[in-house]
């Protein structure tokens, strides 16, 4: 009760003291006086093996979580890409005195979590839980057991996520970047495999554990509900017995530049967007003076909603759904980048714009209000950050693994508000380099490459860095037109003289449904140049009977009679003109578009497209063989219950009747089911019953 | 038990979270928390519509107005809504559900007042106009192209779409892109006057303020702006599954995966905690029954999730079974009916029971550490739950749940005919795989 009636006066003085607010819509209100944030603090410690500690009191919730980072060397793993990583997952497995189900139930039953990887150990949970998470926490880093069990099960899940990754455009492009940039000779530029995964042995990672995991190159970073009088203790007591070893320390040379601007590749046929990356290793390492306007140029450039990609390709082409660009430091190679996700037909046009805005940036000062705006919004950023208590533990570590000055985060705000227009476009000249840039994209080729090769020779790569072939997609063979495909594939049925003589024509076929208790029998026949039937029957059954006659056609089936209208009954006259339907086409020739070459199972086809009057879309594709000329197959897509469906026929036999070639088994996928139709009789002309026409 | 009373105690002595709450005359309930360890604020905005507020012929539009809302209004211009906020030190950001529409600034607690114009603007005067519309319609594609690039990404629609056929929820967020092709500036203009109102909108805001400064400054951007008619949320039975659904999808995956739908209860009820708790029996940590059968002893699968996907009228139970090299569906689907039955034929034991409130406890206590964190949770208990003091108090609920609740539940909602069954295969096993169009 007391305390309601003190906020109520509370309250009151509130009042008193601003009286009325008034405000003014028209205009964006001004900011208060501001508060400075402040950096949590921390303390270092370091124990008699050379580990060092650093410890963030932080008691608002009553939580913990331990980290132990190693420092090390990036790591050459050849042709056992990914051991490292495996060693990490291993040692989390199973210690001498815990197998992996056990420590599972533990960490589980007090809610906590774990994680181990290839140079660090992570964990965290309830603070009334500290004693027994690093329990466990020792027991994974002093007693690994490297269970052969855990192992092969490790191996086959290490697979598993290759393989999931290799479907994924992130993953693909990250790859991708990676070879290009970096090289298959560079610990940045490895790519992990099924193959590699295979090689490698719980020997590799016993021997790395052994090697890498040693106190003289490790920190350990306690943040939460702790002291560090505690912390010194706990950790003591627990990581006494962690022995120090000298660590091997590896060099490798310096990544250059391009000689000039590349553009490279990863084929995904099914993409219906291009992930376009381009950038570059710059020279800059951490602490370097240029960061601080780097990062306000990356900031105008492209860093968040606000920045230069965001509001062009985004708000003004409406290209993609977020446009950014990125540095990252590294003490062997950092780099610049900027990326885009766009739909395939402005992949080019989207590149054409991240390389205008990167002149732009490298060749115009920004303006005083860009300067200003991205100076706040990094400050205001790093603001934010500090809401959390593990930046502070970040920023200790920072200082130590790069020889940062003890103050170098408390001067960030400062050091940014020193940068001059001029030294953004200073570093913008410097590290945003278009002279020899990489543009890496992972996109579906047959839609992009043609437009891409404008930015120079495509190389191409595979799904995982490899060098790989130009793939093979749509292209216009020298010399092939239309008139020509269709000439080839009269001849190849027998003249088309033979094919127009073609009185009447009768077939019985049968059809193997998957799952069908029994075949379903076709007639289909043709009197020319006015009757068609089409009647499918099971057993004794009459599915369905359509008939074409002089202009009308009547569908009878289980359903009832009715009559056929509009493209159906189209269809019906035009198929009963000719034997051989496709003679028909040459009526109506500027129907069909020839589109190029292509594969289809390996086999080289003709593609060749077919438009009703007014519809952009092709109605129907068809496929021609290259080398026998004979047609192979052909598809459109139907709706039906399932949703759209392709419907693909291809002809897998052919067979001689009267000296003219007929199609003998057909094979029918629509949607998920396959059919095959077997054209068991065949009969023409005088042969041909017009009884079946009753 | 008597650990978890226990405990009980120490929390709400030491996390509680304070707040202070009330409506304005026009409806628009706000929401404040004072919280002074960093200088910055989260401002916060609630709107009750998401796609489930959708007319079948409209889907898709409660998150396209999403992107509409940031094009500007009567006092901001068009692409400066972040700008202001960018020049300010802060991030805005937005996203749409099934249920709702939330909009938040995270700025520097100086800064508090630009939030709250800028959400006043969006309120009172949004400015839809053509060129917005047409330009964010073809972002909103791209969003959608990125999104179902992802492998598997089309598994919730293609959940839903089978497990509610009357109720909204048959359709995801996102929605048509047919149906914003065809949708006329009008429409939207009649979406905006329909949900975008005080009375339908919940103001929630945690982090570096002064409580009575700051309901002056709500009083002054908020108290003007009228009251419309009561938004009335659909009220549609959706009648029993009536038999399990089962489909093929093929996607650019390497990796078979069983994806699983079993309907739920509304959120709020006791049956979705108990569901809660289950779906934790089942995959919560590496100890968890499917992870450990599938992923540790079987080695079936490489992945196995389950996670309920609670919504206010209801939601997805879902389970999710990622094979592991060389293994297929058939290889998992036995061993997860297994678990299934087991857990509707066995109460789970003591020593479980007891596993699973500690993995509860350990995360409600974790779960309120970001001032935007706070304001969502507050507003959304608020708005859902009837109560912001939810963050306080939602573990009890949990806590009720019995070993008997959650077998009860197991048998009441994991059956076959209350769930939607979807294969995801490679494409390369597709039947006409093969062809090039």
């Amino acid at each position: 009760m007391k305390k309601s009636i003190y906020s109520f006066l509370l309250l009151f003085t509130a009042y008193s003291l601003t009286g009325q607010v008034s405000i003014d819509r028209s205009n964006a209100p001004e900011a208060g006086p501001a508060r400075t944030p402040k950096i949590a603090a921390y303390e270092s410690f370091e124990l008699n093996n050379g580990l060092k500690v650093f410890v963030v009191e932080d008691h608002k919730l009553p939580r913990i979580t331990m980290s132990l980072i190693l420092d090390r060397d990036p790591i050459m793993e050849g042709n056992k890409a990914g051991y490292t990583s495996m060693a990490g997952d291993i040692i989390g497995s199973g210690t001498d005195s815990r197998t992996k189900s056990q420590l599972d139930e533990e960490i589980d039953f007090m809610g906590a979590n774990f994680s181990s990887s290839a140079s660090s150990i992570r964990a965290g949970g309830l603070s009334k839980y500290t004693d027994d998470i690093l329990d466990i926490f020792s027991d994974v880093l002093l007693n690994p057991s490297f269970p052969e069990e855990e192992f092969k099960k490790l191996k086959s899940q290490m697979t598993s996520g290759v393989k999931a990754n290799s479907e994924n455009v992130d993953a693909i492009s990250s790859n991708l970047t990676g070879v290009s940039i970096y090289g298959l000779e560079h610990p940045y530029g490895e790519v992990m495999t099924e193959a590699t995964v295979d090689a490698i042995t719980l020997e590799d990672c016993k021997s790395y554990y052994d090697a890498y995991f040693r106190p003289n190159i490790a920190y350990m970073v306690i943040i939460g509900d702790i002291t560090v009088k505690e912390a010194k203790k706990k950790l003591g007591a627990s990581l006494k017995k962690w022995k120090r070893k000298e660590v091997p320390s590896l060099e490798y040379s310096k990544t250059p530049l391009p000689a000039s601007s590349r553009i490279v590749l990863v084929d995904k046929p099914s993409a219906v967007q291009s992930l376009i990356w381009v950038g570059n290793v710059i020279d800059l390492a951490p602490g370097h003076p240029d960061i601080e306007p780097l990062r306000i140029a990356n900031k105008i450039l492209g860093g968040g909603m606000s920045g230069r990609l965001f509001r062009n390709l985004r708000e003004d082409k409406a290209f993609t759904y977020g446009a950014y660009s990125n540095f990252g430091i590294d003490k062997l190679n950092s780099t610049f980048s900027a990326s885009a996700k766009v739909r395939n037909e402005v992949t080019d046009s989207a590149i054409v714009e991240f390389m205008n805005e990167l002149k732009t940036i490298r060749t115009e000062m920004v303006s005083q209000e860009d300067i200003v705006n991205a100076k706040s919004s990094l400050s205001g950023s790093f603001g934010r950050s500090l809401e959390s208590t593990s930046s502070a533990a970040t920023f200790a570590l920072n200082i130590a693994r790069y020889g940062l000055p003890k103050d170098y985060y408390n001067n960030y705000l400062n050091r940014l508000d020193d940068v001059t227009a001029e030294d953004v476009l200073r570093v913008s000249k410097k590290y945003m380099t278009t002279d020899n840039i990489t543009i890496a994209v992972v996109g579906k080729a047959q839609d992009i490459a043609a437009k891409l090769s404008a930015f120079g020779s495509i190389e191409y790569y595979d799904k995982f860095g490899q060098p790989s072939d130009e793939p093979e997609f749509l292209f216009t063979p020298d010399g092939v037109t239309l008139e020509n495909i269709m000439d080839n594939y009269y001849e190849a049925l027998g003249g088309l003289d033979q094919l127009k003589q073609l009185k009447a024509i009768s077939q019985e076929s049968s059809i193997e449904i998957p799952g069908a208790p029994q075949k379903l029998s076709v007639i289909s026949a043709k009197i020319i140049p006015n009757k068609v039937l089409e009647e499918q029957t099971m057993g004794n059954m009459t599915l369905s009977k359509t008939l074409f006659s002089d202009g009308k056609a009547e569908k009878s089936g289980m359903r009832g009679t009715s009559t056929v209208e509009g493209e159906e009954l189209i269809d019906l006259s035009r198929q009963a003109k000719y034997v051989v339907e496709q003679v028909g086409w040459l009526d109506r020739l500027e129907e069909f578009h020839f589109d190029g070459q292509t594969l289809i199972d390996g086999k080289a086809v003709y593609q060749v497209s077919e438009f009703s009057n007014a519809n952009e879309k092709p109605k129907k594709t068809h496929y021609f063989d290259t080398t026998t000329g004979l047609f192979y197959q052909s598809m459109e897509n139907q709706e039906s219950p399932q949703g759209n469906i392709s419907i693909t026929s291809t002809v897998l036999e052919w067979q001689q009747v009267g000296g003219i070639k007929f199609e003998k088994t057909i094979e029918t996928k629509a949607g998920p089911q396959t059919f095959t139709i077997t054209v068991e009789t065949i009969k023409l002309n005088d042969d041909v019953s017009s009884s079946l026409f009753k | 038990m008597f650990c978890a009373l226990a405990l009980s105690g120490a929390l709400s002595g030491q996390n509680k979270i304070d707040f202070e709450e009330y409506d304005l005359k026009n409806g628009l309930h706000v929401i404040l928390h004072e919280d002074h360890s960093t200088p910055i604020v989260a401002v916060t905005m609630m709107y009750r519509v998401g796609s489930k507020n959708e007319e079948k012929s409209q889907t898709g539009f409660a998150h396209f107005f999403e992107h509409l809302t940031f094009e500007g209004s009567e006092n901001i211009d068009r692409g400066e809504f972040d700008n202001y906020v960018n020049s300010a030190g802060g991030q805005l950001n937005a996203n749409t559900s099934q249920d709702r529409t939330f909009y938040y600034e995270l700025l520097p607690s100086n800064q508090l007042e630009l939030g709250l114009w800028l959400e006043s603007e969006r309120m009172l005067h949004a400015k839809i106009k053509k060129i917005g519309v047409d330009t964010q319609r073809e972002v909103v594609k791209e969003e959608k192209r990125q999104r179902y690039s992802q492998p598997y990404a089309t598994f919730p629609e293609n959940i839903f779409k089978r497990l509610y056929v009357e109720h909204p929820y048959n359709w995801t967020p996102i929605g048509s892109i047919e149906h914003l092709n065809s949708a006329t500036l009008d429409a939207f203009q009649a979406f905006y006057n329909k949900f975008y109102l005080p009375n339908n909108a919940t103001l929630s805001i945690a982090g570096d303020l002064d409580i009575a400064k700051t309901k002056e400054l709500i009083k002054a951007y908020f108290g003007d702006i009228p009251k419309g008619n009561a938004v009335m949320q659909p009220d549609i039975q959706e009648p029993p599954l009536g038999g399990e659904k089962t489909a093929t999808v093929f996607d650019d995956v390497q990796l078979p995966a069983l994806m699983m739908g079993y309907r739920m209860p509304p959120q709020k009820s006791d049956d979705a905690y108990a569901l809660e708790m289950a779906g934790t029996v089942l995959s919560g940590g590496a100890s968890s029954r499917m992870y450990k059968r599938l992923v540790d002893e079987d080695q079936t699968a490489a992945f196995v999730q389950v996670f309920p996907f609670s919504l206010e009228q209801g939601g997805a139970f879902i389970m999710l079974a990622f094979a592991n090299a060389d293994k297929e569906i058939k290889d998992m689907k036995p061993a997860i009916e297994q678990e299934i039955e087991k857990l509707q034929n066995e109460l789970i034991s003591e020593r479980e029971f007891q596993k699973i409130q500690n993995q509860m406890e350990s995360a409600f206590i974790q779960s309120n550490s970001r001032m935007a964190g706070i304001a969502e949770s507050l507003a959304n208990y608020h708005t859902f739950y009837g109560d912001a003091n939810y963050i306080n108090t939602e573990i009890e609920r949990y806590r009720n749940v019995s070993r008997k609740d959650i077998q009860d539940v197991a048998k009441k909602y994991l059956i076959k005919k209350n769930r939607v069954v979807l294969n995801y295969l490679p494409k390369s096993q597709e039947p006409e795989s093969g062809n090039k169009n």
